[in-house]
């Protein structure tokens, strides 16, 4: 009676995502895979055409904090012969199952391998400070995940899992990316997971960058302007300048949480507002033919919402050490 | 005459012994809130959690962050939160455990009469979500906690029930109570919010109240693409377990 064997990989084996370096992302194991036809003489392995399906499943509400959402990959090839080098198309962890088939007259054998497992492993951190870039871009990935793609020690601590949020809402790994829903490769490639947060950073950049001039051009920023000269003669030029590129670097860190709450004008509350003071008028000293340039002013914690978010993001993430 | 004497005043003593007594079992025991915090700190600090909780540090730090009333009709009860975390976990990604100990009276006394290491495991930036004590029916104490969670400048808020059941501290529903884009800076027309209000009624399953979650605002539907009114009622029942939707 043939039966079909695996040589290897063993039963319960666990092979891990090596993290490769800033230019090469996570890198997938590539797994020598061998079976062979048990119980006939001449042995045919050498000559028959084996069906090999490889399969990974993963469920996120398997790990810590994770949301019922399934990440499953399937792929198959043909060899023949009875060894292959399994290569990985994507970069993915879980559960993985290797399924083999083989046609020899007058029967069809098959078998599946049992318990083995594709983990994660923590990137360096150099490696990840590399794709960051820059400083302030590497105290946010801190910050938001204490610099660990998996659910294990930081900087070469390996996990079946990716590191999700606490508030359960699906956030992953190095820059807990949760809106819009990360891709199967933000939980598994942590590469590919900088470079998502790096994209959506961007996008907030750009918002930051347009929130002055929106400020500037709004009839209430106006109206303001108009009560502040209201009596004076001439009148004071009043800028509002746009903002430096610390400050665009500082607002879209606090983007890339949310700006919570709203400002005096209508907008979203961002990191700098137009000083004023409690009557709500300019704050603003200027001589009778100066003109003058407003200075935006840092909102402090205390003055944002304080129940959604972290009120002191920006200050949090300038605290971290990368 | 003078044995008659001498019973009135065995008589009067041991009236007056009684009352004494009685009023002393009556004193009701002293409520020390720094005496418990010290005793469910020593009692958490001996809690064993099991790997997957704290896989990033063997280390943990234990703080009382909530005492609530937990009262059982005619007996007070106080229900202490703590927080247990690995030293410095204050990423976005980080959540305490959060356990507890309840007191109550015993001997006279305040004691702490049971505790749980595993509550809940929620929360963000290291904080534990809000708490605050909510009766779910006449004999049900509960603890709703709140937690407000932003994202890329989506927020998203709700509400998380934990009784007693069957002797036991458990979560018994987790309902969204709000969710905005706001905050992502988009254009007024691409924003939505829609927030819940979150109320028990009269109706009782089991010793707990049907939970109503009213709901109204704006969501986004169609992938994000439209905005549209967002507005109902959901009921909730006790199932004998934990709280499921009435369809």
């Amino acid at each position: 009676m043939a039966e079909l064997q695996f040589v290897s990989p063993a039963n319960n084996t666990a092979f891990d995502i090596a993290p490769g370096t800033a230019a090469t992302g996570a890198q997938m194991p590539v797994i020598q895979a061998e079976v062979r036809i048990a119980g006939l003489d001449p042995d045919p392995t050498p000559t028959a055409t084996f069906q090999w399906l490889v399969s990974i499943q993963f469920q996120c509400s398997d790990c810590k904090n994770g949301r019922a959402r399934e990440i499953n990959d399937e792929f198959s090839f043909t060899t023949v012969g009875g060894k292959a080098a399994i290569n990985f198309p994507r970069v993915r962890g879980g559960k993985l199952v290797i399924a083999v088939s083989v046609n020899i007259p007058a029967q069809s054998v098959s078998i599946q391998t049992n318990g083995l497992r594709i983990r994660g492993v923590n990137p360096p951190r150099d490696e990840v400070n590399a794709a960051c870039g820059s400083l302030i871009v590497q105290q946010m990935v801190m910050h938001e995940s204490g610099g660990r793609q998996f659910q294990a020690l930081r900087d070469g601590g390996v996990s079946e899992c990716p590191l999700f949020s606490g508030d359960h809402l699906g956030g992953v790994g190095l820059f807990q990316i949760t809106n819009p829903a990360p891709t199967p490769e933000d939980h598994w490639d942590w590469l590919a997971n900088i470079n998502h947060g790096l994209q959506i950073l961007a996008q907030k950049r750009t918002s930051a960058r347009a929130y002055p001039a929106r400020v500037r051009n709004s009839a209430a920023f106006q109206a303001l302007v108009q009560s502040f000269n209201a009596g004076r003669n001439p009148s004071a030029q009043i800028t509002l300048p746009d903002f430096t590129a610390e400050q665009l670097d500082l607002d879209a860190t606090r983007g890339y949480n949310g700006w919570a709450g709203k400002d005096a004008f209508g907008n979203v509350l961002h990191e700098f507002r137009v000083p004023m003071d409690a009557a709500g008028n300019l704050a603003l000293n200027v001589g009778p033919d100066d003109p003058r340039v407003i200075a935006w002013e840092q909102v402090p914690g205390a003055d944002r919402p304080q129940n959604t978010g972290d009120p002191n993001y920006v200050s949090l993430v300038l605290a971290q050490t990368p | 005459m003078k044995y008659k004497s001498w019973l009135a005043i065995g008589i009067a003593l041991s009236v007056l012994l009684t009352a004494c007594s009685r009023a002393q079992n009556t004193t009701p025991a002293k409520w020390d809130e720094t005496q418990a915090r010290e005793t469910a700190l020593a009692i958490s600090k001996k809690w064993k959690f099991p790997p997957d909780d704290f896989r990033e540090s063997a280390e943990l730090q234990h703080t009382v962050y909530a005492v609530l009333p937990f009262d059982l009709p005619g007996t007070p009860r106080w229900i202490l939160l703590i927080a247990i975390a690995p030293p410095g976990s204050t990423c976005h990604a980080c959540a305490p455990v959060t356990g507890a100990v309840i007191f109550a009276i015993k001997d006279s006394a305040w004691q702490a009469v049971y505790d749980q290491p595993h509550v809940i495991d929620s929360g963000s930036f290291g904080k534990p979500p809000r708490p605050s004590a909510r009766n779910l029916g006449p004999s049900k104490p509960a603890v709703e906690f709140d937690l407000g969670s932003l994202a890329q400048g989506y927020e998203f808020n709700s509400s998380t029930f934990v009784a007693e059941v069957n002797h036991k501290l458990q979560e018994v529903l987790s309902v969204p109570t709000g969710e905005s884009n706001e905050a992502t800076g988009a254009q007024p027309e691409q924003t939505f919010r829609w927030q819940a209000k979150v109320e028990t009624s009269q109706s009782v399953h089991d010793g707990f109240a049907d939970i109503v979650v009213t709901f109204s605002g704006t969501k986004a539907v169609e992938n994000g693409s439209v905005i549209s009114p967002y507005s109902g009622t959901g009921t909730y029942r006790f199932n004998g377990e934990v709280y499921t939707k009435v369809e």
